[in-house]
This record gives C-alpha cells, sequence and structure tokens, in this order.
C-alpha cells in the first residue's frame, strides 16, 4: 500500500515538474517569465540610458 | 524606467496571446541563464512588420498594413511637391525610409508597448496586456508635441472643451480609422469619413437666433475652427534634417491651401528651403507648397473672441495672416492664403 501510494505521488510530481510551455513557468525554472515578472530582479538588470547635457541638468 | 518591462503574472493565465509562449514572438533564448544570453536574437517590436499579428487577425492586419499611421505616406507625400523628379527619388531612397519612417507606428506601439519617441518609450501600457485603447500612452507620445497637448490645456490656454467633458481621441477618431479601410491613401485628405463636427453638431439645431445666424452666413467660407480655436497653437519652425526645429505659440487665419474659398486655422509647416540639404536635396520646387497647412486645431471652445463680436475679425482683423507676419525667404505660395476680411454694415 505504502509502495503504491509513494509511486502515486512520484507520478504527480512528475507531471507537475512537466509545464505545458513557458506560460506557467515554476519560479526555480529559467525562463523569461523568471525576470519579467519580479520587479525587484527587473530593477537589478535594468540600466538606465545615458544622459546628455551639462551636469547641472537643464533649466 | 524597469518598471516599463514588468509583466503583470494574471495576464499570462488570461490572454490567449500568450499561449504560445514568449518565444513565439519575440525570438530570444528562453532557456538562457543571462540576461546577455536571452536576449540574443531578440525582437522587441514583434508587430513592426505585423505577421506576428496576421496570423490572427487577418483582416484589421491585412488593412492596417495600407493604413497611413502603418505607412506614414502622409509625411511623404506632403512634401514631394517641393522636390524635382531625382530629388524624389533621393529622398524615397535615401531619406525617408531611414528618418521619417521611422515614427510608423506598429500594432504593438498603441495596444501593448508605448511608442518610442526620441528613442525613449513609457514602456508596457499595462502589463503586457494587449489593451483595446489608452490614448495617453499612445496617441499622446507620437502627437504629443502638437495636437495632445493642445487638447488638454497642458500646451497653456484653455483646454479644449471635448477633453474637459471626458472626450479622448478616439471618441471622435474610431478604430477603424486607425486601421484602415484596406485603401493605401496617399494623405489623410483622402480618407473619407474622417471625424467631422458636424456628425454631432447639427447645423439648424442651435438653441440661440444670434448663432443660428453666425453659422448660416459663415457656412461654407469659414471652417469651424476658425472660429471656435481657443487661441494659439504650437507652431513650429527652420526644421532641419538631423537637427530638430524651433516653436512658439501663435494663431493664424488665413485660407485653406487645399481649399481657398474657405477660411481657417493655419499651422506653420517647418520646412524650410535647405531643411534637407544636409542630405543633399535643394527642394527645387519648393515654392510649390506654402508654407502653412490648414489645421484642425484641438483646442476648440464654445465661445471665442471670434465667437463674442464679429468685430474681432471684421475690423481688428486679429490673428489673420498678412504680408508682415509671412516667414522670411518664405514660400512665394503663402501669398495666396492672406485674406482681407470684409467689414460689415451694421
Amino acid at each position: 500500500m505504502r509502495r503504491i501510494v509513494l509511486g502515486v505521488a512520484a507520478v504527480f510530481l512528475l507531471a507537475a515538474g512537466v509545464s505545458p510551455d513557458a506560460v506557467a513557468a515554476p519560479a526555480k525554472k529559467n525562463t523569461c517569465l523568471n525576470c519579467h515578472t519580479n520587479g525587484d530582479i527587473l530593477k537589478a538588470l535594468y540600466k538606465p540610458p545615458a544622459m546628455t547635457g551639462g551636469e547641472e541638468g537643464e533649466g | 524606467m524597469y518598471k516599463g518591462f514588468l509583466i503583470d503574472s494574471a495576464v499570462l493565465k488570461e490572454d490567449p496571446h500568450f499561449l504560445m509562449g514568449c518565444k513565439f514572438c519575440h525570438q530570444g533564448d528562453a532557456a538562457a541563464e543571462t540576461r546577455e544570453a536571452a536576449h540574443k536574437g531578440l525582437v522587441k517590436r514583434p508587430s513592426d512588420k505585423i505577421d506576428a499579428c496576421i496570423c490572427c487577425h487577418k483582416e484589421i492586419g491585412a488593412n492596417y498594413a495600407k493604413s497611413l499611421h502603418y505607412t506614414t505616406a502622409g509625411q511623404r507625400n506632403g512634401v514631394r511637391p517641393r522636390f524635382s523628379a531625382a530629388e524624389a527619388k533621393h529622398f524615397d531612397e535615401k531619406v525617408f525610409e531611414a528618418s521619417c519612417r521611422s515614427c510608423h507606428a506598429s500594432c504593438g506601439d498603441c495596444h501593448v508597448k508605448g511608442p518610442p519617441v526620441g528613442g525613449i518609450s513609457i514602456g508596457l501600457i499595462d502589463g503586457h496586456k494587449f489593451t483595446k485603447k489608452n490614448e495617453g500612452k499612445t496617441c499622446a507620445f507620437c502627437h504629443g508635441g502638437r495636437v495632445y497637448p493642445e487638447f488638454t490645456g497642458d500646451y497653456g490656454g484653455n483646454a479644449d472643451v471635448h477633453y474637459e467633458k471626458g472626450m479622448m481621441c478616439m471618441d471622435c477618431h474610431k478604430g477603424r480609422e486607425m486601421h484602415g479601410d484596406g485603401n493605401a491613401y496617399a494623405t489623410k485628405q483622402e480618407v473619407k469619413d474622417r471625424p467631422a463636427c458636424l456628425d454631432c453638431h447639427k447645423i439648424g439645431e442651435e438653441k440661440l437666433l444670434a448663432t443660428k445666424i453666425a453659422h448660416t452666413t459663415h457656412r461654407d467660407k469659414v471652417s469651424c475652427q476658425g472660429c471656435h480655436s481657443a487661441g494659439e497653437y504650437r507652431q513650429c519652425s527652420n526644421c532641419h534634417a538631423g537637427g530638430g526645429a524651433a516653436a512658439k505659440p501663435g494663431f493664424i487665419l488665413g485660407l485653406n491651401p487645399r481649399d481657398k474659398k474657405t477660411l481657417t486655422t493655419l499651422r506653420l509647416i517647418p520646412t524650410v528651403r535647405d531643411t534637407f540639404a544636409k542630405v543633399g536635396i535643394k527642394m527645387e520646387n519648393f515654392d510649390a507648397l506654402p508654407n502653412y497647412w490648414n489645421s484642425p486645431v484641438h483646442n476648440i471652445r464654445k465661445r471665442t473672441d471670434r465667437t463674442r463680436s464679429c468685430d474681432a475679425c471684421h475690423v481688428e482683423r486679429s490673428g489673420f495672416l498678412t504680408r508682415e507676419k509671412l516667414p522670411e525667404k518664405g514660400s512665394r505660395a503663402n501669398e495666396d492664403l492672406i485674406v482681407v476680411p470684409k467689414k460689415i454694415n451694421r
């Protein structure tokens, strides 16, 4: 009985590990969405465009 | 700003656009472990060539491919009469695609991510939702130099009464106008069924007799904006390829260059004789067009100086184009737009 329960659990775990596409990607998988749905990661990666003009800024 | 690239997770589950995954539109490498590797081969604006959208949106996509927002043909054809045949060929091959055409709108620019202006974009309109409309984040950017801030009052002066009543661009300029009807028009003047004041404001239904008389007297002689433009709007001048233009407020009344029987609000065209000198175009037929176009200025008010008193036009001639106001070294065609309003008997 115990072996049956463990076997069924293993099947479920395997099924959960295979996502239908990148849409419902688990957090551990390294897809576009890992970064693009996480504000903290994006903030760390974002590089603002270079500023042009004087050091004091525009008037 | 980084938030411009932040996707709303809730959208991923609800929107069928995401069923095919990110790579379907954006390419890149979804399995890569670094930003640089993931973005290799990335397509930032997948709808730039419409193909990404036309697989499902067949009719709209086919129409849009010929629409003025996509072809920007109006920008090309508006200036072309000033060129000789050789200059027109050079303009088409070397200048238009590299410069003017870069302003065309992709599907995504209106429905997904704000259009880049001067290389700067606000990013995703709403967390990568495919939004039907959001004028403040789309129209406002490309048309943010003139029409939009004049409409909202941000340019100074009064806001357009339609804006004050809660109307936005798409309340008059419907989706069909934006998407096109499948015809490749040369300019917007060729497009039938563009919004017109008379679509909503019918002549003959005015409440006051004085208003009825004013409308009847000036009908087919003066455009709606001629009386109902609230005041000054942006006049751009002295544009040079790669160098930008200057701008200042102004209010100009003159004959419509496209219909010289009608008085209307005019807007200065920033093209000057050496606008394209840097790219080898002298504009041999510069005088074929004037330095002004008729402009349906979007700063409408019910009551203006011109509706309050006939004297504003017929005595003071306030705002009327005169020889003294013409730009230096301007087109010889400008003088055809000058009109002196008749004195009226009281």
